[in-house]
Formats: structure tokens, sequence, C-alpha cells
């Protein structure tokens, strides 16, 4: 039987305005919902009931952490059995509020204490506790996300330490007890400082071949980069890498693009470098360091050992199946009958039943 | 296109005065130049001064300039027709270290050191290796005909006023051609068009 187009038109009606008046469980559960105004739900609704919470504690909280805050449905509380030890759950600020629990405990002993404690004994308890309480609090290491945002989804309920600023390298990196520590990284950081300041001191007048401009004056702050090649020629890392991907008929592949622009060498990739290196050894160091970044990038034509990578062993990309195993490969080539020198893909059987159109462009 | 690189460009050439090569800016873009080069010393195009067409595209540096000469030149690597210049860093040399002065330099040379081997004229090329003298001689007279700075200073004028007048540059300078270097004539070839 043929539905009559109003009358469906009337049930969508119906089922919109139902909708509307039902409370949006993400609101109503978070306090937030990604949809926002387009949301069809009632987030009026929502906003008016009360959460409805549960008796067991949360897992999470338990566990250290809670992404859902306040608007967790269950318990916040740590339980005996948690499976974080005591020691390490104690905050900084209990640390302390502990220390001064027992100074002044000590202190009210040596005044109205009726055993008269002598002043060198309670010196020592003092110092003795006070160590012991630094130590406890010395041990913490510092809260990452504290370090990094300066601030923590914990709040002050955090088990690791909530760091102190750090100007040099702005971030709150210096411990906030641990005497060692902060001149450590006091330490650390003035030397690191120290030593990108030299290096940019020298690469500052460096100025790219291609744009002629000095590389480091460039108004966007994400291009000042160099793009280091073979021989000693300085480039933006944008110019010599829009210049490489040049496709243009006009200029020669391999005579003209894959070669430095002044000198001619071959270079078959280019480093990417915040400073311009000195000498040899630096940038050596730099690509080094590069490529042992890429070699902790998955190869996307390797796909996990699905597909297959035409650089092969030589690629500087991850070559390892989903666990992380290395994996190699034997890459097949062939030659089209223009010529060009082509690696094999994988064929299956599915791309004949599934009229592939490689598989036509094959037959043609 | 990279405006601040070629307005630097423009400059290195404007303050390098020894190097025989000069750019003006046609117009109000910076697309559109004319490039001029000195004839070199001790070949038939000395005391000639030899105007080029520069079109620059949108993704220069990265793709080379497009060039041409408009001063007739009697050259194996350019064309007696059309101006047509046969050099490989004009095209799948190019590279985008190379600027328009170095590319105008590069002109210069090629000037001065024909390639028979690998002509843009069969006809001047054959003559370069069969009769060099007599290549030479034409060479020298196309020179003086047509690269004469007077003459060009006054051609280049006469484009002008048609150009002032309305009329497309590259119509003017045919008609002009055309009617011998008669503003009135080429004007009225114009029109009748």
């Amino acid at each position: 039987m043929p539905v009559h187009p109003t009358s469906l038109l009337a049930f969508w009606a119906e089922v919109v305005a139902l909708c509307c008046s039902v409370p949006c469980r993400y609101f109503f559960s978070r306090r937030r919902c990604d949809k926002g105004d387009d949301c069809r739900f009632s987030h009026a609704a929502a906003a008016g009931s009360e959460l409805e919470r549960f008796e067991e504690p949360c897992m999470f909280y338990a566990r250290g952490r809670c992404t859902e805050g306040d608007f967790c449905r269950f318990q916040h509380i740590r339980t005996e059995d948690n499976r974080v030890p005591a020691a390490d759950r104690r905050t900084p600020s209990e640390c302390l509020d502990r220390l001064q629990e027992g100074l002044e405990s000590l202190s009210l002993g040596q005044s109205t204490g009726p055993d008269g404690c002598a002043p060198e004994a309670l010196g020592e308890a003092e110092s003795q506790l006070q160590e012991q309480l630094h130590a406890e609090c010395e041990a913490q290491p510092l809260c990452e996300e504290f370090t990094a945002s300066g601030s923590c989804r914990e709040g002050d309920d955090c088990s690791k330490a909530h760091g102190n600023w750090c100007s040099s390298c702005s971030k709150y990196a210096l411990h906030p007890i641990s005497r060692l520590a902060y001149l450590n990284h006091l330490g650390e950081c003035g030397a690191r400082v120290r030593h990108s300041r030299t290096n940019m001191d020298a690469s500052r007048a460096v100025t790219c071949s291609i744009c002629l401009e000095v590389v480091l004056d460039n108004p966007d702050k994400g291009q000042r980069k160099f793009g280091l090649l073979d021989c000693q020629h300085s480039f933006c890392l944008t110019c010599i890498r829009q210049w490489r991907s040049n496709t243009d008929d006009q200029v020669d592949l391999e005579s003209a693009v894959r070669t430095c622009p002044i000198c001619r060498c071959t270079s078959h990739f280019v480093t990417p470098s915040n400073t311009w290196p000195a000498n040899d050894e630096e940038k050596a160091a730099i690509r080094l360091a590069y490529m042992s970044r890429l070699a902790k990038i998955d190869c996307r034509n390797f796909d996990f050992g699905r597909g297959i990578c035409p650089f092969g062993s030589s690629c500087f990309y991850r070559h390892a199946d989903r666990d992380g195993t290395p994996m190699a490969q034997q890459v097949r080539w062939y030659n089209t009958a223009d010529g060009v020198r082509k690696s094999l893909q994988p064929t299956l059987l599915s791309s004949f039943l599934e009229n592939d159109r490689r598989f036509f462009n094959l037959r043609r | 296109m990279d405006l601040g690189r070629i307005q630097k460009e423009l400059k290195e050439i404007e303050r390098d005065t020894a190097s025989g090569v000069s750019v003006d800016v046609m117009g109000n873009s910076l697309q559109r130049l004319r490039g001029f080069v000195k004839g070199p010393r001790d070949t038939p195009y000395e005391g000639g001064m030899f105007v080029i067409d520069i079109i620059l595209e949108d993704q220069y540096p990265f793709v080379p300039p497009k060039m041409r000469f408009i001063t007739k030149v009697w050259h194996p690597n350019i064309s007696s027709a059309n101006g047509a210049i046969c050099l490989d860093v004009l095209k799948d040399q190019w590279s985008p270290a190379l600027t328009l002065k170095t590319a105008l330099l590069s002109l210069q040379s090629l000037l001065a050191l024909p390639q028979p081997d690998d002509p843009q004229d069969a006809v001047v090329a054959k003559q370069y290796l069969s009769e060099h003298t007599k290549y030479a001689q034409q060479a020298k007279s196309w020179t003086e005909n047509f690269a004469n700075p007077a003459l060009a200073s006054t051609q280049e004028q006469k484009v002008g006023q048609l150009v002032d007048m309305g009329f497309d540059e590259a119509n003017s300078r045919a008609a002009l051609r055309a009617a011998g270097g008669d503003v009135q004539a080429a004007m009225e070839r114009l029109l009748s068009e």
C-alpha cells in the first residue's frame, strides 16, 4: 500500500517534535555536546535535570585519572584496595601540609610537654622529619601534562608534582621541591639555550638562493627552516621543496630538478633544519636525527605489509607490521611499454572479479 | 608570483651597470619585461643593442622565464623569423637559482659562442659551418640594420606612440614592420584591419 506523502511528513514532524523534548544524553552527562545548536535533542531539558549518580567507585579514578572529571557518574573516591600505592598518591601539597603539621606538633610538645624535651633533640627530630618528608616529595616526578600546558585535569589531586614556570624553555618544568631536579633542569636548559643562540646567530645571515631572502626573516614563523642538500648551498625548506616537486615538463627531472640549483650536484633528499649547520659534523648530526625521526613513522606505501613500497629497504620510514616487528619485502620491478620502470603492486583476485579499472586498462 | 624576488633582481640589475645587460618594466605589471643585451666585443654582433621580450609566468622562478629576441638576429641558435631562442638554461636546464640577469648574460655569451650543433635556425647554422665569412658578414649587417641602438630607441618610441593611441602592442609592432617604420602608415594599416 502506498504511503501518503502528507502522512509521512506528519510522521517525521512528530518524530522531530518528540526528539526536541527528549534531553540530550551527551549534554546531560558531560554538560557538552559536539553537535552544539544543531543537536536535535533538548539541551535545556538536559541542563535542568540532575545527574544520576551511581554508588560504585569510578575504576578510572581509582587507577589514577578519569577524563570525565566532575561529570563522571561514578564515585570519585580512592579506596584502600586501589592499585596505586598509598605513598605514590600523596600530593606535594599534602606532603607540605604534613610537614607543617609535624613541625607544629613538635613545637607544641616543646612548650607543653611534661617530660621537658631537650631543644637539641627537638631540632634533630625536626630535621629528621623534614628530611623524611622532603625525600618523599623529591621522589615525585613532574606531572607531564602540567609541565606542558600549565594545567592538569587532576588539579590538586594529582599524584605527581606540578612544576614552576621556567622562562628559558617556556614550560612548567622547574621542580617545586627537589632542589637537585630544579638545578639540573636550569643547567640543561641554559646549555641548550646557549647552544641554540650561537647557532641561531650564525644562521641569521644565511639567505635562500631561490627567494633571495634571509631564511630566518620569513614573516611566517613556520617557514623559518633550512632545507639541507648534499652540498653547502642554502635554501629555505619551502623553496627547495617546491622546486624539487616541480613536475613541469619544461624542466628536466634528473639533471635539473633533483640537483642543487647552484652547483647541480645530485641530492636524493632534503633534510629540514631549524639552524644552519656550521660544519659537516653538525650537518651529519641533523641528518641522523631527522632519519631517526622518520624511522619511527610507519611507511604509507608499505602499509603494515599490505602494500609494496617502491623504495624497498632504502625507505626512510618504518617497514613493520602492526606489532612493530620489522618486516623485509622483496620489490619486483617491471618495465612498461613506454620504458618506465615500475614496482609491481600486489594483484588480488578480487580486482579481476570486481571489474577493477586496472584490469581493464591492462587488457586494452 | 614571487614579486619580492623579481624586485630584488631588478634592483641588482640596475646597480650593476658594467655587465652590459639591463631590464625595463613594461607598464605596471612585473609579468612582462623588456631585456636589453649589448652585443659582445670581437663578434659580428659588436655595437648592437638587442631587445628581448621577457614573460614571467606565475610559477617563476620555478619555471624558466619565456624569452624571445624582438630585434632580428642572424645567429644559428636564434630564429631569424620570430626570435625564438634555443638555449638549454631557458628550457630543461633551468634552475631557480638563475636570475633574469644571469639568463641575459647567458644570452650574451650565446651571441659570442654560437652552438651550430644544436641549431634553432637551420639555414644560419648551415651557413655558419660551411661559409663562415659570409655568415659573419650577414650577422654584422643585420646587427647594423636592426640592432642599432639609435634605431632601436626610435623604433621603441614609435611602438610606444601606437600603444598610447590604444593599439595592441604586438599588432603595432607587426604593422610598423609592414609599414617600413612609418608611424602614420602603420596607424592606417591598424585602423583598416
